[in-house]
């Protein structure tokens, strides 16, 4: 038993870190997030026998805490509905000055979107799932992940470019 | 990809600045501690209920010269709800329990000594328990106590058994002076 645990504070010292990261940029919120991660790796314990190492035990991991995070984002009224054909098409993109670039900019943009674009934005360009995948974690069709996607993006640099004007 | 798209990938790690509060492991651990605590209890219940068995043997053949009578209104039957909390076993539940009545009734018929009621209340107080934990264990842990609470109480029938067996054995003579002690 005892070894059974530092097992787990092990696995939990090597994963909590990045997981946090992962469901802090999409909820938002320390306590939140600290309960979303605390409950995913009690589903990591309890589900460890499952894994079948079919992917890394990371990618295993985040998975579990990106769906919990979803659910909880979902109970908090999350809302990415399907959209028309003429909304799936992915709006044009402006390059952003470079000079606006900044770790904080970035940060602070994400902050500011709404819950939906965030959500796509973060999984897609953050943790490096496809539109495919997305679509499956948060229950849309492909093309409105990438219409999503393509929307947050434009906000983000939108935002961006905002902020560093009102910083001058 | 775009710039915004490359200053996120050459910058990945930088993003991931935050550190999750020191309590959120030590919740995780108190709940896994909680967690732990049927398994355990479930290994003990095993070793006990055996060391009841075996003791039960010991006390009867060491102490079998002091009489005292069998107390029938110490035995009674666990009043259980398990029709409430487990309704799928409540039939089988019903039948051991009619079992080990049967046997204690058998028992009292006896007039050894034998302190096997302290036991079958020590077994009665960890079938309470346990049924206690199967109102708050997650379904996936409910087969797990429900099988401690039939081990349970084939533990008592075998604890009653033995002792039946071993008093018909050495106190044949017990039924007949009890009989002419009421018919006095």
């Amino acid at each position: 038993m005892a070894n059974d645990r530092r097992a787990q504070f092990e696995l939990y010292k090597l994963y909590s870190k990045g997981m946090y990261n992962v469901c802090m940029r999409m909820v938002n919120n320390e306590i939140d997030a600290e309960d979303i991660i605390q409950n995913s790796f009690m589903d990591v314990f309890s589900k460890l026998h499952m894994f079948k190492f079919e992917s890394s035990i990371g990618a295993w991991i985040k998975r579990i805490v990106i769906n919990n995070t979803i659910n909880f984002l979902k109970k908090r009224r999350l809302q990415i509905s399907e959209l028309n054909d003429q909304l799936q098409m992915p709006v044009e993109q402006e390059e952003i000055d470079d000079r606006h670039l900044e770790i904080n900019s970035v940060k602070k943009a994400l902050v500011k979107l709404p819950d939906g674009y965030r959500v796509v934005f973060n999984l897609y360009a953050f943790e490096g799932y496809d539109h495919k995948e997305i679509g499956k974690i948060i229950g849309v069709t492909e093309a409105t992940s990438k219409s999503q996607y393509s929307r947050a993006k434009k906000k983000i640099k939108e935002i961006i470019k905002s902020d560093f004007v009102e910083s001058i | 990809m775009d710039n915004l798209e490359n200053f996120i990938n050459e910058n990945r790690s930088s993003f991931d600045d935050k550190v999750p509060n020191l309590e959120v492991w030590a919740k995780i651990n108190d709940q896994l501690e909680q967690n732990s605590k049927p398994k355990v209890r479930h290994l003990r219940m095993y070793t006990y209920a055996t060391r009841i068995a075996a003791a039960c043997l010991l006390l009867f053949v060491g102490a079998f010269g002091s009489y005292k009578y069998f107390q029938v209104d110490n035995l009674d039957v666990v009043s259980i709800g398990i029709d409430e909390i487990a309704p799928e076993y409540a039939e089988e539940v019903a039948v051991y329990q009619q079992a080990v009545s049967l046997k204690m009734n058998k028992l009292a018929n006896y007039k050894s000594v034998y302190k096997v009621s302290e036991d079958m209340l020590q077994l009665d107080e960890a079938f309470d328990e346990l049924l206690k934990e199967l109102e708050s264990v997650p379904y996936s842990r409910r087969t797990q106590i429900l099988n401690a609470l039939i081990s349970n109480f084939e533990n008592k029938i075998n604890v009653l058994d033995k002792v039946i067996e071993e008093v018909e054995s050495t106190d044949s003579e017990s039924i007949n002076k009890i009989q002419d002690e009421i018919s006095l």
